[in-house]
Order: C-alpha cells, then sequence, then structure tokens
C-alpha cells in the first residue's frame, strides 16, 4: 500500500474528531475575539487561547485513542492485519499522522491569538507566556503519545484515554513528590528547570512511540477491569499523597490549645518554666498544652504596673511625640540573685516620605532605648532606661538601626548596633551605665559557594568574656545578619558548638551552608565551608524561600518563616540533613521555642472563618522529629 | 419489581460507591491530618474533585454497560416498562452520587471536629456540590443512554461538563442572568448575584430554574432510553 493513501486513510477516519476538537480549543478563543470586538476594541483574543491550549492536552489524548480504535476494533483488526501492509510501517504512519494533527489542534488557538492580536496592534505575549505556551503544546503532544502507546496496549478507548492523562500528570507531579533535592542556587531563573522537563517530555514521548510500534508488532494486549483499574489508579494516588506528606507536614503535632495572644516574641523561658508574653505559664508536660494565669511575681507585674507613668507611656507622651514606635527585637529574660529581669529595647522612628509626600517602607529611626525591668517579689516592679540614640548609624541622610545584637554575659550587656559596640554595667539595679564602647570593623554580605576558600571575619572586641563566646557572638553579628534582618542576631545563635568544633549555620538566598571555624587570632575568626543544601522544588513552591528566621539549638537547626518551619541536623556526616517540615499556609507563625526535651512549641495566628477579621490564636505543640 | 430492580442496580454498583467513599475518606484523612490549607479551602478542594470525578465513574457504565456486556437483550424481556428501567438505574445513580457526598461530608465533620468552621459548615458545602454532581449526571443522561461503549460515555460526560461550563463563563462574562441560574456550577461558584446587571438572581430563582431543567432533561433521557430499540 501506498504510503499516501496510507495518510489520506488515517486522516478521512479522523475528519470529524478533528472538526471536534478544533470547535471545542476554539470556543473560548472566538468567544473572547467576540466579547471584545462588541466591546469597541476590535477582534482578537489575548488571554482565552491559554483555555484552549489547557484543553487540547486533554483532546490530543481523545485524537490518540480515536486513531487507534479506529482500526483496533476487532472487526477492523484482522481487516488491516491482512492487507499487504507492513504493522510497524502502519503504526509508525498511524502515529506521526496523529501526531500532526494533535500539533494541529494544539496550535490553532495560539495562532488565532497570535494573529489576532498582531493585527489588532495588540501585545500578544508577556514574558513568561511564551514558556508557558510551549510547555502546554509539548505536554499535549506527550498525553498524545502516552495516550497511543496505552490504547495499543489496552484496546479500550476510555481506559487507555485515562491511563494516558494519568501518566502525563504524573510526569508533571513527580518532581514535586519524589525527593530530589535539586540545586535552585545553580538555577535562579529556571531555564534548567524547563530544560529537564523538556528532556522528560521528549524522553516519554520517544519511549511510547517504540513502545507503541513494538506491541503492535508483536500483538501484546492487556485485558483490563474497569473496577480493577480504578483500584490501582486511586492506590497510586494515594501512595503519591503519602509520599507527598513525607515531604512535608511531618512533624507531629502533639497537641494544640487556643490562647489570648501570639505574637512575635510572645513566648519565654525563665527559670525552667515557659511564658507567653503577660498572660501566663505554658505547661507541657505529658505532651499536653496547660495554661495557667500568672499567681506570682508575674501576675503582680501585671496587675501592678502602672498606666501612664509607665516609662513606655512616658517616653511616648513627653520626647517622641508624633513618632511610630517598635519593640526592636525580643525581649530577654534572667534571673540573678533570684530576682527576674527583663531586658528590651524600644526604637522610635517616622516612616520616610517621597518626593510625593507618600511613605516609603523605610523607617527614619530617632531614638533607641533599652529598658530594664526588675520583677522583684518584695515590691512593685522598677524600671530603669538607658538612651542609646548616639549610637544610630547614619545612612544617607538617616538613621538607621544597621546590624544589631545583644547577648549577656553575668552582669555585662554586650550591645552591637550598626558599628558600634557598647557595654552595659548591669550590677546596679537602680540604673544602667555604659561601660566601655568600640568601633566595629563590619564585613559586607557574600553569597557562599562550596569551595575549599577559607574565609575570615573580625573578632568582636569585647573584653572579660571566654574565647568561645567571644566567637560565637562575632559570628551571630557577622554572619547572622548576612541577609539585612536585624532581629534574627538579637536573641538567636546560628552557632553550634559541638566535640570542640564551632560550627555555624548561614542562611543564604537559594541555601543554608555549614561553616566550620578553623582557626582564630586576637582580631580574626577564619572559617571554610563545609556543606550547602539548597532548598528543594517542594520548599520552594511551598515554602517562603529566602525570608527565614533562623537559630541553632542543641545541634539541630530551625528556620522559620510566616508559614513554614523546617528543622535540619547539623551534625550529621552528611552535612546538612533535613528531619522535620511543618507548614500551614493561612496561619502565621508567630514565634518559635524549643523546649529542653527537643518538642517545639509555636505561637499561631490566623483569621477566624467564624468571624472574619478576628484574629484567633493557638498554641500547638509540636513533636521533636 | 421496580424495587427488584432498583436492588439489581445496587448489588451491581455497589463497587463504585465503596470505591468513591474509600478513595473521598482516605483523602479527606490525608489532607484534615496534613492541614497544610485551612479545613474550609481542603473542602473546597475534595469536594471540587469529587464533583468531577464521582459522576465519570458512575457514568462510564451505568447505561453502555447493559450495552457492552450484551445484556440489554434480557433487561427488556423482562416485564417492565423501559422507562422504570431507566428510572431504576437514574434514581440509583443519583441517589448513590448524592450519598457519596454525604458520608464525604459526614467524616469531614468527624475529623474536623468544627476546629476551624461552624459545625455542618462543611457538611453543607459538600452536599452544595453533591447537588451540582448530581446535576451532572441528569444532564448526562439524554447523551449517555443509548451509549454504546465507556468511550462514548466518557465523551457524553466530558462534553456536559465541558459545555456547561463554557456556557457559565459565557454567562458570567456577559452577564447573562436567566443562562447562569440554569447552569449547575453556579451553585457551587457563585452566590447567584450578578453584582453589576439589573438581573439579581437569588438563590432561589437558580434553584427552581434548575429543578425544572432537570426535570426537562431528564424526561427527555427517559424518552431517548425507550427508543433504544433501533440501534440493537
Amino acid at each position: 500500500m501506498k504510503i499516501t493513501n496510507i495518510i489520506h486513510q488515517q486522516i478521512a477516519q479522523l475528519k470529524w474528531h478533528i472538526l471536534a476538537c478544533f470547535g471545542l480549543v476554539m470556543v473560548l478563543p472566538l468567544e473572547n475575539a467576540f466579547v471584545n470586538f462588541f466591546d469597541g476594541d476590535g477582534f482578537y483574543d489575548d488571554r482565552m487561547f491559554y483555555a484552549g491550549m489547557l484543553i487540547s492536552i486533554f483532546l490530543s489524548g481523545l485524537i490518540a485513542s480515536s486513531n487507534i480504535q479506529a482500526d483496533f476494533k476487532q472487526t477492523r483488526y484482522t481487516f488491516w492485519r491482512s492487507k499487504p501492509v507492513n504493522a510497524t510501517l502502519f503504526i509508525i504512519l498511524k502515529f506521526f499522522t496523529g501526531l500532526s494533527i494533535a500539533i494541529f489542534i494544539v496550535a490553532c488557538p495560539f495562532l488565532f491569538g497570535l494573529v489576532t492580536t498582531l493585527i489588532q496592534g495588540e501585545e500578544f505575549l508577556k514574558n513568561d507566556s511564551v514558556i508557558m505556551s510551549i510547555i502546554f503544546a509539548t505536554l499535549a503532544l506527550l498525553a498524545y503519545a502516552f495516550c497511543f502507546a496505552s490504547n495499543i496496549l489496552v484496546r479500550k478507548t476510555a481506559r487507555s484515554w485515562l491511563i494516558g492523562i494519568t501518566l502525563t500528570c504524573l510526569t508533571l507531579l513527580l518532581p514535586f513528590i519524589l525527593p530530589f533535592n535539586y540545586s535552585l542556587s545553580s538555577d535562579r531563573n529556571g531555564f534548567f528547570f524547563i530544560k529537564c522537563l523538556f528532556a522528560v517530555i521528549a524522553g516519554g514521548m520517544v519511549f511510547s512511540f517504540v513502545f507503541a510500534v513494538l506491541a503492535a508488532g508483536r500483538n501484546w494486549h492487556l485485558k483490563t477491569n474497569l473496577k480493577g483499574l480504578l483500584w490501582v489508579g486511586a492506590a497510586l494516588l494515594i501512595s503519591l499523597m503519602l509520599l507527598f506528606s513525607t515531604q512535608v507536614a511531618n512533624i507531629r503535632v502533639l497537641d494544640e490549645k487556643e490562647s489570648q495572644f501570639a505574637s512575635t516574641d510572645c513566648l519565654s523561658a525563665v527559670d525552667g518554666r515557659v511564658m507567653l508574653a503577660d498572660y501566663g505559664y505554658v505547661d507541657v508536660t505529658g505532651g499536653k498544652i496547660n495554661l495557667q494565669p500568672f499567681d506570682d511575681r508575674f501576675f503582680k507585674y501585671i496587675k501592678t504596673r502602672p498606666k501612664g507613668k509607665d516609662a513606655d507611656e512616658y517616653i511616648k507622651a513627653s520626647d517622641n511625640k508624633g513618632f511610630s514606635w517598635a519593640w526592636a527585637f525580643r525581649r530577654v529574660f534572667y534571673m540573678l540573685d533570684g530576682e527576674i529581669f527583663q531586658l528590651k529595647m524600644m526604637a522610635y522612628y517616622e516612616p520616610e516620605k517621597r518626593a510625593d509626600g507618600k511613605e516609603t517602607r523605610s523607617r527614619n529611626y530617632k531614638k533607641l532605648f533599652l529598658l530594664r525591668r526588675r520583677l522583684a517579689d518584695d515590691g512593685p516592679y522598677a524600671l530603669t532606661v538607658l538612651d542609646l540614640s548616639d549610637f544610630l548609624q547614619s545612612h544617607g541622610g538617616s538613621l538607621s538601626l544597621g546590624r544589631v545584637l545583644m547577648r549577656r554575659f553575668d552582669n555585662k550587656l554586650v550591645l552591637c548596633i550598626g558599628d558600634k559596640l557598647v557595654e552595659v554595667d548591669l550590677s546596679m539595679s537602680n540604673k544602667l551605665e555604659i561601660s566601655n564602647k568600640h568601633d566595629l570593623v563590619t564585613t559586607r554580605g557574600w553569597i557562599f559557594a562550596k569551595d575549599n576558600k577559607e574565609y575570615r571575619i573580625p573578632l568582636l572586641p569585647v573584653e572579660g568574656i571566654g574565647p568561645v563566646e567571644r566567637i560565637k557572638s562575632s559570628i551571630d553579628y557577622h554572619i547572622a545578619n548576612i541577609l539585612g534582618d536585624s532581629q534574627r542576631s538579637f536573641n538567636y545563635s546560628c552557632v553550634d558548638i559541638h566535640n570542640d568544633k564551632i560550627a555555624f549555620i548561614v542562611h543564604g538566598e537559594d541555601n543554608f551552608t555549614r561553616c566550620e571555624v578553623t582557626r582564630w587570632d586576637d582580631k580574626s575568626i577564619y572559617f571554610k565551608i563545609t556543606a550547602v543544601r539548597d532548598f528543594t522544588i517542594l520548599e520552594n513552591t511551598f515554602g517562603s524561600n529566602w525570608w527565614y528566621h533562623t537559630f541553632v539549638k542543641d545541634g539541630r537547626f530551625y528556620a522559620w518563616s510566616k508559614h513554614d518551619l523546617l528543622v535540619f541536623d547539623i551534625r550529621s556526616s552528611g552535612g546538612i540533613r533535613k528531619l522535620g517540615h511543618f507548614i500551614r499556609a493561612q496561619t502565621e507563625i508567630e514565634d518559635v521555642l524549643v523546649l529542653d526535651d527537643g518538642n517545639i512549641l509555636l505561637a499561631l495566628e490566623h483569621e477566624k472563618i467564624k468571624n472574619m477579621g478576628d484574629m484567633e490564636h493557638t498554641l500547638a505543640l509540636l513533636k521533636k522529629p | 419489581m421496580f424495587i427488584k430492580l432498583i436492588w439489581k442496580e445496587w448489588c451491581e454498583n455497589l463497587w463504585k460507591l465503596l470505591f468513591c467513599t474509600a478513595v473521598s475518606g482516605a483523602f479527606i484523612s490525608l489532607l484534615f491530618k496534613m492541614r497544610i490549607i485551612p479545613d474550609e479551602g481542603n473542602c473546597l478542594l475534595i469536594s471540587t474533585i469529587q464533583m468531577f470525578v464521582v459522576p465519570v465513574v458512575y457514568s462510564l457504565d451505568i447505561f453502555s454497560g447493559e450495552m457492552s456486556n450484551r445484556t440489554i437483550h434480557l433487561l427488556f424481556k423482562i416485564p417492565v416498562s423501559r422507562p422504570k428501567i431507566f428510572l431504576s438505574k437514574f434514581i440509583l445513580s443519583a441517589l448513590s452520587i448524592f450519598l457519596v457526598f454525604l458520608l464525604s461530608g459526614i467524616l469531614m465533620e468527624l475529623v474536623s471536629g468544627g476546629r476551624e468552621v461552624w459545625t455542618f459548615y462543611l457538611l453543607k458545602k459538600n452536599l452544595m456540590y453533591g447537588c451540582t454532581a448530581v446535576m451532572l449526571f441528569v444532564w448526562f443522561s439524554p447523551f449517555g443512554c443509548q451509549s454504546r461503549s465507556e468511550a462514548g460515555s466518557l465523551a457524553a460526560m466530558f462534553g456536559v461538563m465541558i459545555g456547561l461550563a463554557i456556557i457559565y463563563m459565557w454567562a458570567k462574562i456577559s452577564e447573562v442572568g436567566w443562562a447562569l441560574a440554569a447552569v449547575p456550577f453556579s451553585m457551587v461558584w457563585d452566590d447567584g448575584i450578578l453584582p453589576q446587571n439589573a438581573f439579581r438572581v437569588s438563590i432561589l430563582w437558580i434553584a427552581l430554574s434548575q429543578v425544572a431543567a432537570l426535570f426537562v432533561v431528564a424526561s427527555i433521557a427517559c424518552f431517548r432510553y425507550t427508543r433504544i430499540r433501533r440501534y440493537l
């Protein structure tokens, strides 16, 4: 038989299917064009062609199914087998004829949109639209190939189509479901990922084609049962979901309880007890959360705190009218001689304004105070204030905080504000005094890559503390602020000391980097990079990417952002090993506290469904991952 | 005899009920335990997928199965009128689809325990989607009742879904109130109010329009089923 005759016969068999598919993919683009025309904008379609191309993915499978069923029905099967045409040649021609038809169906809405917008002079493709269009088109061809192969094997149209479309969807979902440690840092614009996708699609098409030719040539036929097929499909889907759940949301929630309050810095540990802001103690024994109102000096503090004469109110009222204020960083509680002290810093600022008078997000800081409260059993609390406004950094005509750090060593408080180091004497209960001041050498941020270079950072010029503490503080100050979030290093440490090794974690744009201190001298610390852990596709998709709060505790690295919490083991021989991932979309993680037993207490906030606009607060206890 | 027909259909299609309920239950347990998105979001996600998948499962061989297995000759020989045969299949399928949504809605309520939304809110939402799924099946019936294969039934069902979706989108874009009222998807994707036109369509009007439309459609399907003889 002549090849042209076979091709003609194939096209003639599919003429009604071609017409139907053409009509289906063009309905929405045509509708959009007519709507634009009647609105007076002209006859063109600039967006509905996406819908047409999406539908064509499913219709390509239909083309493949119809293409096969036309000749594989029982009545026709023996007919063409008996004709003098080679089975392999026949299937090859059938495949490519149907593929051409599928390409035509996919291209129609795109070409319609392109031509009509060009004629009208409208903008057609924007930015990533070209890549999306190409992805839709190649997916349609993949669906065609899979449906073609499954039809030859299964010989039932509906079931083969379902199998083919399922395989196409799985091909797309696999990178998100399987634990591929795809390196995002080496593929910032996503081109590598797209190339991989195209390679998978091309490979799938080639595999399907070869399989189809073999199956037809050797008359492979798989008898299927609808019931069995559906159960197998459902089992596969559930298995994939279970696998997906091991990648995310795999930290077990032991208990959840509604609480009165949740905000940044609302959880603290004092004297072995966990506190929730100014509301009460949180008892987490036995894996259950119990809230107990204060009945001790904290209760007295809350109840006896004078309104209006509170230093914050005093400060706000007197010198800083018109300024906004912010609690700058976490509160710090410490015990000394049986008394509890609370330290916190408070900053006043005004938002910077543009030339048109609109406010920007930048802040021009005006005042900075260190406040210390003494919560004593035998009397009212005492408040002392230290004005640190002189240490605000001048930056382009306004004042900023710069990098900040606060560490307490017995009666000495070490504060780094911008490029200044201040030592504050805490020994006097009725006042705070600056005992020492130094200028600091600040380092510029850099992006880490795995190499064998030895990096250097300056050591903080603090006297009277141990070398390890000095190294730890220096690393926290210089490194933890590398992405500019000054809140991170205030009370969190990114340093781990284990087996006489000092290691620390740096949070980069696309990864977490583990570094190890190799040596130090009087002026500097030297370190090398030992491991780099890039974000996976799943973390990149579901996580907050680079905006994480991070800290290290007991050899574990915790990174949390608005909606998710990641936990890593940084002492394993393999570098940085992920232990757990907790995520809740539409719930904000306000604060994280790691307990001594490794369990994690979260303060969560989310909008009430029952009363939109009101926020609901919850405490969640997570099991140690 | 009609009861026996219903019983026969129930026994033959029980596996579909068990399959849909089991799979829904597995996904509900998994998603509500993971809580990546809120309970309402999980409910909408599962209900939307169910709304499309469950009618497809039922429509695949409810009518075409008799033809492809060649049992329709025996079925038409029993002393029962063809409308009753059609109604037995139709009623059982519609009730079973609704039952799937009822059971999954109850499971959602039990798993969530009212932790985020009002009690019975998830059940109500799920049942709305169940009603839409039943409507989709009803719209499928006149096209699928004479189908001779699973492929034909699948094509008919997808044709109905895509066609109704296109009408829904056109009605939304062009603000055609009467068309929006007649389309099943407006029960779940629209509160029935078009804010910018004079046709302020209420939920009651949507419900009445759709009951009327469904009655007409089911009648047409019944009529077409009784005319099957010339295709055998």
